[in-house]
């Protein structure tokens, strides 16, 4: 097992947040001037209340039928052994951009539900761009598989207790998870990327 | 000696890391370590041994995550570990602590678990540990001050061990909930704490930086228990752990700054503390200073009484204020959450809660009113009421140390808020009257807060704990009553002792209050004023606070005072009017204009001429265009918001006259559910079309849904989920309450559901969006 890193941005401004994709989740077609201000607004917001950070580690994984044993957990997927067929290795992440943006989501959520949904599809885009990096730097020059969350197809949403508990995610990054499998904080994010042998 | 007294010797050490060596001696990844004190005993004890060995004096118990919410048999783990660490002792000084690790949850109300049941399960833990022969409790590796005081509470409460305690801090220096140092200090301190620092999380040679900033506010001794360290990154800098030479050299230099209490975390092994212990071996601990800072805090951040004046925002106060208290009878939480945002912009540095009305159950509101404010708000509150029973549980559930208003000279008033006070660690406002009334005399006032301040100490409260107010009472109606107050402040400053002030009331009866409430705040800061109770919105009273900073050097480069008069300019100039209709404004998300007009209107028209004429036709459009794809949903939020705006100004011109109600609706996030965007979003949505909307907030169990449609007879629910995971409680919910009110109806939506899976669990509408909810409203009420 190779041992366990975590990585903290303190300078967020260096990931991007891509408006095409902040509107897509707004399911609008358009910005005019009044909710263009909102945008930048909540862009500025989440950078100011955003702290991203991640961890890692990476296993030695065998892929068997539907069966992909990481050691610290078996996970009976189709999809996932798909996903992971021709490796034998595999990094498992968390990220979140921690409870800053949650805490500053509940107060616009009293005050305004419109600002409310752009700061959210606006943290949504901003976690996707962290992710992004975390991604980029894992497999630097690797060949890899895109990666792959559990929740996505039959990769059962339960296995997200595993992997967050195994990288100690709570204690290093403070992602908690409910009795209904939520992950606090909501932008939160966890995968396994497979690298091919 | 117990370790109190050997603390006060010199150094104290603290084993290392449990986990790195049950590994080494075969514990699996995936497995429990505590099953281990049951199953492998002597290995447990060896561990502890070789620490002890290595020159700890303190073993820290195998039970991190014994708590009863991760494992079933706390009780029996518990005292396995305990008799297998003290089966390790084999010299003096040699101590066993009881370890308490978080819980694994994350407390309401950003998580799912209750601060009660937090506490149940800490306590559950203490009670094990507590009479099987401990030295002490070690609560350790916490990120969050709530869950860190309920567990501090656990302890106290269920055990008279002392109690230690640390928390996790990342590289910036604050927990993972966002909570800096001088917070936890604060917090911890005012808990009664006999020890307290950091522990995992980053290496010796990270938290060394951290370090002096404990011993600057800490009146304790200071705990720093590093990892080893582990490969991280920051911003692209890839860093690394240290060696037990490393280890031991850093942890040396966090010594010699004056942390007394020293061990391991996460990867050190008895090496580690064995070339740790070797190094400090003959050096002298520096002396423990007792601190002197008046502060207060919040789950985030702390407030100190010193140099600047404390702005506290007195507006959540139901006195004189007919609106707030129609929202307290309604029980509409909103109502405060908003006032107390809003005076957070305002720039208030704390918020004074009052709920006391007589026809409320004042404790239950306190409650529920400061859970709600400090979800949202990171000001510190000052706890406002006269009935000990809610200071009691309001002090209980508020998340930080609070400040208290407040105490008197009355023995009634001493015997039953002091004792609190002290409990919960606070600091608290002393106004000086008694049994005789208040003097009228600034020497008499003064004796009376001598008087509390002595009867606080036979409570063991410092004075540094205490804020007098003495008291101002009605110019009007005395004209010599300002100066006996000022008077009062001069001599309280020779005392040594903070001072505040409620401000308002010196100018009851008068016109333009604001201009002698200004002016005499002005003379009172002058007298040396440490916080006042003011009205943030109040320009006049910001105006003087702002430039009496500049005047009297506390403004850096009168950088404040700068950007206030900036901003007031800003919002002079820009009243000037566009020329556009009320519709307009509704349709595109105007809020300003939308509210100027709104009150231009209400002169000529009568008020529900503009909500049928002006502002349902505005709607009305917005929601077609939104059905039909032309707008979408920020656009249709904007128009709902910028229609609110409107229809407060009509309502607050109808003055009883004619009912607009369409219908009353619950509205709910089922339990297990934690987000409500979505259901926020249809009740802005229902509000603007007329129906009076129930919310009875997220994560709301079936029975409360039930009870509350019992209780007042609505007939229409809707419900949101948002997981798959979570649907099943709406099922339940829908199920619970059919089977005794059959005609109760259900409208369901959310992010996974759709028309037959909503037809499955039993409801009788799918809303696609909010659109469709004010459809099937308006099919439901006929309207």
């Amino acid at each position: 097992m190779i041992d366990i890193c975590t990585i903290s941005l303190t300078e967020t401004a260096t990931l991007k947040i891509d408006k095409k994709e902040v509107m897509r989740y707004l399911r609008t077609k358009e910005m005019d001037e009044g909710l263009n201000a909102i945008y930048e607004a909540c862009v500025k917001r989440i950078y100011e209340v955003a702290s991203p950070k991640a961890v890692y580690k990476k296993f030695n994984i065998n892929v068997l039928d539907n069966i992909v044993d990481f050691g610290f957990m078996k996970v009976n997927s189709k999809d996932l052994a798909k996903n992971l067929k021709d490796c034998n290795e595999a990094y498992a992440f968390a990220a979140t951009l921690g409870i800053g943006a949650d805490r500053t989501f509940d107060r616009l959520n009293r005050v305004s539900q419109t600002e409310a949904t752009v700061f959210s599809a606006v943290a949504s885009s901003l976690i996707e761009s962290f992710c992004d990096y975390v991604n980029e730097r894992l497999i630097d020059g690797l060949s890899s598989k895109p990666r792959f969350s559990a929740g996505y197809g039959d990769f059962s949403l339960e296995h997200q207790r595993d992997i967050l508990s195994n990288l100690e995610a709570d204690k290093r990054l403070g992602i908690f998870l409910t009795e209904s499998y939520m992950m606090v904080p909501v932008k939160s994010v966890t995968a396994i990327i497979g690298i091919r042998s | 000696m117990d370790i109190l007294s050997y603390m006060k010797k010199g150094f104290v050490f603290f084993d290392g890391g449990m986990g790195t060596q049950l590994q080494l001696n075969g514990l699996k990844a995936g497995q429990s370590p505590e099953t281990w004190n049951i199953t492998h005993p002597e290995i447990i004890t060896a561990i502890h041994k070789s620490y002890f060995e290595a020159g700890a004096n303190i073993a820290t118990t195998n039970t991190f995550g014994a708590n009863p919410l991760k494992i079933d048999n706390t009780d029996e783990v518990v005292a396995r570990a305990i008799e297998n660490a003290k089966r390790a002792i084999y010299d003096k000084h040699q101590y066993v602590a009881l370890d308490i690790g978080p819980t694994g949850k994350l407390l309401k109300p950003l998580g799912d678990l209750s601060f009660e049941d937090a506490y149940d399960a800490f306590a559950t833990v203490v009670k094990a540990g507590a009479s099987r022969g401990c030295d002490l409790i070690i609560i350790e590796t916490m990120n969050d001050t709530y869950e860190l005081k309920a567990a501090v509470l656990a302890a106290k409460e269920n055990s008279s061990l002392p109690v230690f305690a640390t928390f996790v801090l990342d590289e910036k220096g604050k927990t993972v909930t966002g909570c800096d140092i001088q917070a936890m200090v604060a917090l911890l301190e005012g808990l009664g704490v006999d020890a307290l620092g950091v522990n995992c999380s980053l290496g010796a040679d990270e938290l060394k930086r951290f370090v002096p900033e404990l011993i600057k506010y800490s009146s304790v001794p200071v705990i720093v228990n590093p990892n080893a360290g582990m490969p991280y990154v920051v911003d692209g800098k890839t860093c690394y752990d240290s060696t037990p030479e490393r280890f031991s050299s850093s942890v040396f230099e966090i010594a010699q700054m004056g942390a007394r209490i020293l061990g391991g975390c996460c990867g050190t092994t008895p090496e580690h503390i064995r070339l740790l212990t070797k190094a400090l071996n003959g050096v002298t601990p520096k002396d423990i200073v007792k601190k002197n800072h008046t502060v207060v805090s919040s789950y985030s951040n702390a407030c100190f009484f010193n140099n600047k004046v404390v702005l506290i925002g007195e507006r959540i106060n139901p006195t004189g204020k007919p609106k707030l208290k129609t929202a307290l009878k309604e029980n509409n939480l909103d109502y405060m959450v908003k006032e107390a945002i809003g005076q957070e912009e305002k720039g208030a540095h704390m918020l004074d809660v009052n709920v006391g009305l007589p026809e409320i159950n004042e404790e239950e509101m306190l409650v529920n009113v400061i859970k709600e404010i400090q979800a949202v708000s990171s000001l510190p509150l000052q706890i406002d009421s006269s009935n000990p029973k809610a200071l009691d549980s309001a002090m209980r559930i508020y998340n930080g140390k609070p400040l208290v208003n407040s105490v008197n000279g009355k023995e009634e008033s001493l015997n039953s808020v002091l004792p609190l006070v002290k409990k919960y660690g606070g600091v608290v406002i002393a106004l000086t009257l008694d049994e005789n009334g208040i003097p009228n005399t600034a020497e008499g006032r003064v004796e009376i807060a001598e008087k509390i301040i002595n009867r606080a100490k036979e409570y063991g409260i410092d004075k540094k704990d205490i804020i007098v107010d003495p008291l101002c009472l009605t110019v009007s109606s005395d004209k010599n009553a300002p100066s006996i107050t000022l008077k009062s402040i001069e001599l309280l400053k020779k005392i040594d002792v903070k001072v505040s002030l409620g401000i308002s009331n010196v100018s009851f009866g008068l016109p333009s209050r604001d201009y002698v409430n200004s002016v005499f705040f002005s003379h009172a800061l002058l007298m040396g004023l440490d916080a006042v109770i003011m009205n943030p919105y109040s320009l006049e009273m910001m105006k003087v606070y702002y430039a009496h900073n500049a005047l009297m050097g506390i403004d850096d480069m009168c950088q404040d005072y700068i950007s206030f008069a900036s901003n007031n300019q800003a919002s002079s100039v820009s009243t000037e009017t566009e020329q556009i209709t009320l519709e307009r404004a509704i349709i595109k998300g105007l809020k300003k204009e939308a509210r100027e007009i709104t009150k231009d209107l209400i002169q000529i028209i009568e008020p529900l001429e503009i909500v049928n004429n002006h502002i349902i036709p505005a709607l009305d459009t917005v929601g077609a265009n939104y059905e039909n794809g032309i707008t979408f949903l920020p656009q249709l939020l904007m128009s709902a918001e910028t229609a609110t705006v409107a229809f407060e100004v009509v309502k607050e011109n109808i003055k009883g006259e004619g009912n607009t109600n369409k219908g009353d609706i619950i509205l709910a996030t089922v339990k297990g559910d934690i987000h409500d965007i979505g259901k926020n979003i249809v009740k802005v949505i229902l509000q603007n079309y007329g129906y009076n909307v129930h919310d009875l907030g997220k994560d709301v169990s079936p029975d409360t849904i039930l009870k509350y449609a019992e209780k007042t007879g609505i007939k229409l629910i809707g419900l949101s989920a948002l997981m798959t995971t979570t649907v099943p409680s709406m099922e339940e919910t829908i199920r619970l309450v059919k089977s005794k009110h059959s005609d109760i109806r259900f409208m369901v939506g959310g992010a996974v559901l759709n028309p037959e899976y909503a037809q499955m669990i039993g409801a009788d509408n799918y809303s696609k969006d909010a659109m469709e909810s004010v459809r099937y409203a308006q099919e439901v009420f006929g309207n």
